[in-house]
């Protein structure tokens, strides 16, 4: 009986997890990429016409009671009404803890080792260390695959077909075969995040060569650039914007399949803590593994967007500095 | 011919029913019986043109004539489906959009693609000509459309081309904005020499910048005038005026008709 019930809630919080996981980042991350893309622009009106340079710019959206604070308030918001309903006893704090306990368990996870969760920055570096190398293994075959594809109709033909089956392969289907294939260790692990980094870098770097003006490859002619010069002057850079774009969706569905390899047979990483909070009901860890999850990836796709700011000033038609 | 009367002689203009035969050694462009068919429809039908050093070529048509696909022919980018194609390996051209690249700088838009020494001072020096040197550095993006295409012909220029090819440049250029873009255009074509090929579709600027008119119509480089009237011209000179009639009639538009 016992037994049943324990297994009905790790079913539970299995499904919450994977839902809370897919959607944090996505939902975290995305509308407000889009939101500063728009300040982006509405300031790039002013900044061209007064000729200013980016320091200033920054400093504007940065200033107190600017946009960037403003979108602090509805989280802060959140925070408090979670706190008052755990201090009000609105729900049992079993089910749902609020902040401050989240927080103590954060703390207690990252200063002291346990048996059970061992440290929390520990887990933190074996999960990074997974995302790292399946991130940079998919991501530079993605790239090298879809420069292939890009640029010639051949290679397009030898490719493209693959990565469209691998795109519609249900990825965590994979989980049981490549436990076959490759073992309960590192392996699949970094395998399974690969190929989900992989397919959006794949796609978008692809797309982003197609789309790169055509007019450019004539103008390339007129100025009769050499191959590498059209590739390094023309065709690059115009695809890079999307290039950066398969860069974010590559390290969020990789990450998404951090959270889900790491399930198979964890004995280290933000997976294992989840695991063994479930097995002891402690919700408090399973909500700190989250949110480092969730952090993970807001820090990941920040870094992304600070790339974004300082190469793409061209779109916003900022001085070039040298 | 109509127009090759006295009156006309004595104002330097005259028109001629054929391209002028030319001198070989000073040819910098050669098109002989081209024909280029898109699928059903043949835009050019054994078209001819011969294209001496140093001399300004403006040639006008109606829209949807070929003249774009004439030049694209001319710069290579299409293949003829017969006939003959040469031109001067130092060719450059100037698009009707400008067509910087938008994430090189002004100055790398100049420099890009040229060959020899001193790349960045031929670069430098080919924007101080246009007036657009402070520009340099800022991105094509922060030019007007004005500044852009002085850029674009700043980038032509820095090729040192025997022949520039010019696909209506100022088209999209407010009025002020083109008068001052042909002062600039003869100026350096006055100091630098290539020879220019202008295509366009406004007849007052083929008038005030051409040595020679061509007109494209039916597949054919049909007629031509020959202007020797000092520059910069004035467009309401009788001569010009009545230039402008004819050139108007060859290309199809009757003013009464058009007024009835």
């Amino acid at each position: 009986m016992a037994l049943a019930g324990t297994e009905t809630i790790v079913a539970f919080s299995w499904e919450s997890r994977m839902s809370t996981a897919s959607s944090l980042p996505t939902v975290a991350s995305a509308p407000d990429a889009s939101a500063a893309d728009a300040t982006d622009f509405a300031a790039a009106g002013s900044a061209a016409a007064a000729s200013t340079s980016s320091p200033a710019r920054t400093r504007r959206r940065f200033r107190p009671g600017g946009r960037a604070w403003r979108r602090l308030i509805s989280p802060l918001a959140l925070l408090i009404i979670w706190q008052a309903v755990g201090e009000l006893k609105l729900m049992s704090t079993q089910k749902l803890p609020e902040p401050t306990q989240v927080a103590h368990t954060a703390y207690t996870l990252i200063a002291t080792h346990s048996a059970a969760y061992g440290t929390l920055q520990g887990a933190m570096l074996a999960s990074l260390q997974r995302w790292g190398l399946g991130f940079v293994f998919g991501g530079l075959v993605a790239f090298v695959l879809a420069l292939i594809a890009g640029l010639s109709r051949n290679g397009e033909d030898a490719v493209d077909p693959l990565m469209q089956m691998l795109r519609t392969l249900p990825l965590f289907g994979l989980i049981p075969v490549f436990e076959v294939w490759f073992g309960i260790d590192l392996l699949p692990k970094v395998l399974l995040i690969a190929i989900g980094t992989a397919i959006p870098i794949y796609l978008n770097t692809f797309s982003g060569i197609r789309s790169v003006d055509g007019s450019l490859g004539e103008l390339a002619r007129a100025l009769k650039l050499s191959y590498r010069e059209k590739l390094w002057h023309i065709i690059l850079p115009g695809a890079f914007p999307s290039i950066l774009v398969g860069l974010r969706q590559g390290l969020a569905t990789g990450l998404l399949a951090l959270v889900v390899a790491e399930q198979i047979n964890a004995n280290s990483g933000l997976g294992f803590i989840i695991n063994q909070g479930a097995q002891f009901l402690n919700n408090n860890v399973i909500i700190v593994a989250l949110l480092v999850y969730t952090l993970l990836g807001l820090i990941t796709d920040w870094i992304v967007r600070v790339i974004e700011r300082r190469t793409l000033t061209w779109r916003r038609g900022i001085e070039v500095t040298k | 011919m109509s127009v090759g009367n006295q009156a006309n002689r004595q104002a330097d203009v005259a028109m001629a029913a054929h391209t002028q035969p030319l001198d070989d050694s000073r040819r910098v462009a050669h098109v002989q019986d081209l024909h280029l068919r898109f699928g059903e429809r043949e835009i050019l039908k054994g078209l001819n043109l011969d294209i001496q050093a140093g001399e300004f070529v403006t040639l006008i048509g109606r829209s949807g004539a070929g003249k774009t696909t004439l030049l694209r022919a001319l710069m290579g980018f299409d293949a003829p489906t017969s006939g003959e194609v040469e031109i001067t390996d130092k060719q450059a051209i100037a698009f009707q959009d400008a067509r910087l690249v938008p994430w090189r700088s002004v100055r790398k838009n100049v420099a890009l693609g040229l060959r020899g020494d001193n790349i960045q001072e031929r670069a430098a020096s080919a924007l101080a000509e246009v007036g657009l040197a402070e520009r340099a550095d800022n991105w094509p993006m922060t030019l007007s459309g004005g500044e852009a295409q002085r850029v674009s012909l700043a980038r032509a220029l820095a090729r040192e081309p025997k022949i520039l090819v010019l696909d209506e440049p100022f088209g999209a250029l407010d009025a002020l904005t083109r008068i001052s873009m042909h002062e600039l255009v003869l100026r350096l074509w006055g100091r630098h020499k290539p020879a220019v090929l202008m295509v366009t579709h406004d007849i007052d600027e083929a008038i005030a910048l051409a040595d020679r008119i061509l007109i494209l119509a039916d597949g054919q480089v049909s007629e031509a005038a020959t202007l020797t009237t000092e520059r910069p011209r004035d467009r309401y000179q009788p001569e010009l005026v009545e230039l402008r009639e004819q050139l108007l009639m060859q290309l199809g538009f009757n003013a009464a008709e058009a007024l009835s």
